[in-house]
């Protein structure tokens, strides 16, 4: 089981102008959440609302001011081990090929050899990239990467899997098969996820329940009001039906909880975003990280 | 709620719009016979233009092409080429290799600590502007007329493109291959190894490159002003005594040493990031 409590995180920022000032910006304020194993979460809010920060507090990408994040009651779980996150732009590092890309978690881990060999044989099969092992990332489409970043995960069998905007960048088609190989391989071992996505659709296709983020900083926002603005519970059978009368007015209701949480300064329209839109929080958290 | 798991595993149509990378290449290297057929023709034309004016032009102040070869047989058959190569080789190596190691400290160094860049960077790239050839006559009144000045020589002008392109490569590594590493539980070390050193090689590498051409011009550089031994010292004296066609020969020596050096040094880059080989061949 995932567990957050009384999460705090914020990031200063130099104050635009050339002045020496600096600025302290409250990312997520007071974040409790409870995952629990084998439930698929997501994580939706507008731009800049804390998704990726969490997330990456979750994958051990930068501590929380305040907090805990536990794992099985524990505070000191792996990264690679216990949680694995799969990177937006596939991450995959550009000097190894498919299979040692996939391998790299096994192997900063010291699994043996053979182990590892059969492990990463087993998840590039399942993710349909065999005869591409040889390959390096720059010689594959996005989806193939995504699918290489995603194998990468699976293969150091994580206890949650944390997926962080993974199909935001390849095309509409591309992105429902890949949505469609994920659930099949969460099913197959049942590993607790949590995803972070701006898509609707993708969220109300893939989750058991979602989790709407407020950002704190925009205009009208009560100061002291938490991150977690509402949680939408998805009891859909699957395989879900996107043209289903359920299935419309669970879109709709996570609409009006996004429409919500986004203030009545900024109307939410978190489905138009691109994935190349500015997203400015987000882009500073990076920065933060270097 | 069960999905059917009987789904075979696909590749899907982006799995079929690649073709598998060795079809890539088969046809990146089926030139043939045209480019070796043109590249002799331009040797050709310029040895047989050298040939015809280098007859018209006094023998003391120029020498043709069939003269040089024939020199450079002479050369090698009693053994003066050869030994003046080993001579300068001394030199050339410890002053590479010495360049090599400091270039790639210092500038990791550099490129790791802030406080060292910011006061020393403007030190380091004044260094690197003033024409090291200027520092030759102090640096063998340092340091004699012997191995030791020249190997400072080379080593002064070969240091400072593997030092910066290190410190290049080094800082060209990206933050989200850097968390890539973090999130799957790398050490720092592990990082290291696995993130920082990948990202540099190539950049390291041409550095590499550039100083080895750079080594070569101060081994000369070096041995013209000390003027007694090696390859250097054969071109003075020979031209000292106006014979043309040694001095040319030796002078092709050196051309046929850079080709080489500069050829070996782009196989190793590709050896050391050939996925940077199939990138360019993209």
């Amino acid at each position: 089981m995932l567990t957050i409590e009384g999460l705090n995180k914020s990031f200063t920022r130099a104050v635009a102008g050339g002045g020496k000032g600096t600025q302290s910006l409250q990312i997520l304020r007071d974040v409790h959440l409870e995952v629990q194993p084998g439930e698929f979460i997501s994580l939706i809010g507008p731009s800049g609302c804390g998704k990726t920060t969490l997330i990456r507090t979750i994958a051990r990408l930068g501590p929380p001011d305040e907090g805990s994040v536990r794992i099985d009651g524990k505070l000191t779980y792996q990264p690679g081990e216990d949680v694995c996150l799969v990177f937006q732009d596939s991450g995959l590092l550009p000097w190894y090929t498919s299979f040692q890309n996939v391998e790299y978690g096994l192997r900063l881990r010291g699994v043996p050899r053979r182990v590892r060999e059969e492990r990463v044989r087993h998840y590039l099969e399942l993710m349909g990239l065999e005869g591409f092992e040889d390959s390096y990332p720059h010689q594959l489409s996005g989806g193939m990467r995504q699918r290489i970043g995603l194998a990468r995960a699976l293969a150091c069998e994580p206890r949650v899997l944390l997926l962080d905007e993974p199909f935001a960048a390849v095309d509409a088609q591309t992105r429902e098969r890949l949505q469609e190989e994920l659930l099949r391989l969460w099913n197959l071992n049942r590993m607790t996820a949590v995803f972070v996505t701006h898509s609707i659709d993708e969220a109300v296709f893939l989750s058991d329940r979602v989790v709407v983020l407020r950002t704190l900083s925009s205009r009208g926002t009560d100061p002291s009001a938490p991150s977690v603005s509402s949680e939408v519970r998805i009891d859909l059978p699957r395989p879900r039906d996107r043209d289903g009368e359920q299935y419309r007015i669970v879109m709709a209701e996570l609409r009006n909880a996004l429409t919500a949480a986004s203030g009545p300064q900024s109307p939410a329209a978190p489905d138009a975003a691109g994935p190349g839109a500015p997203q400015s929080a987000d882009d500073m958290e990076v920065s933060n990280h270097g | 709620m069960a999905d059917p798991v009987v789904l075979p595993a696909r590749g899907g149509p982006s799995a079929t719009r690649l073709s598998p990378p060795v079809a890539r290449r088969r046809r990146l290297t089926a030139g043939g016979l045209r480019p070796v057929l043109l590249r002799s023709l331009g040797i050709g034309v310029l040895l047989v233009a050298w040939q015809i004016y280098g007859s018209t032009v006094n023998p003391l102040l120029f020498a043709t092409p069939v003269r040089v070869a024939q020199a450079f047989v002479h050369l090698v058959a009693d053994g003066e080429l050869g030994s003046a190569a080993l001579v300068s080789a001394q030199p050339f190596l410890a002053g590479l290799v010495l360049a090599v190691v400091v270039g790639i400290v210092v500038g990791t160094l550099l490129a790791r600590f802030r406080v060292l860049q910011e006061t020393t960077m403007l030190l380091v790239t004044g260094l690197y502007s003033i024409p090291a050839v200027a520092l030759v006559p102090l640096l063998i009144l340092w340091f004699g007329l012997g191995v030791t000045s020249k190997t400072a020589v080379v080593f002064l002008l070969a240091v400072f493109p593997v030092l910066f392109s290190t410190f290049d490569g080094i800082r060209s590594v990206s933050a989200t291959h850097a968390d890539a590493a973090r999130a799957y539980g790398a050490s720092e070390w592990q990082t290291v190894g696995t993130v920082t050193i990948p990202a540099a090689l190539p950049f390291i590498m041409s550095g590499f490159r550039q100083s080895t051409g750079r080594a070569l011009i101060g081994l000369i550089v070096g041995e013209l002003f000390t003027g007694i031994s090696g390859l250097g010292g054969m071109i003075v004296s020979y031209t000292n005594t106006l014979q043309m066609a040694n001095v040319l020969a030796v002078v092709a020596l050196l051309g046929v040493v850079g080709m080489f050096l500069m050829g070996s040094g782009t196989w190793l880059e590709r050896k050391v990031a050939p996925w940077k080989e199939t990138e360019r061949a993209m």
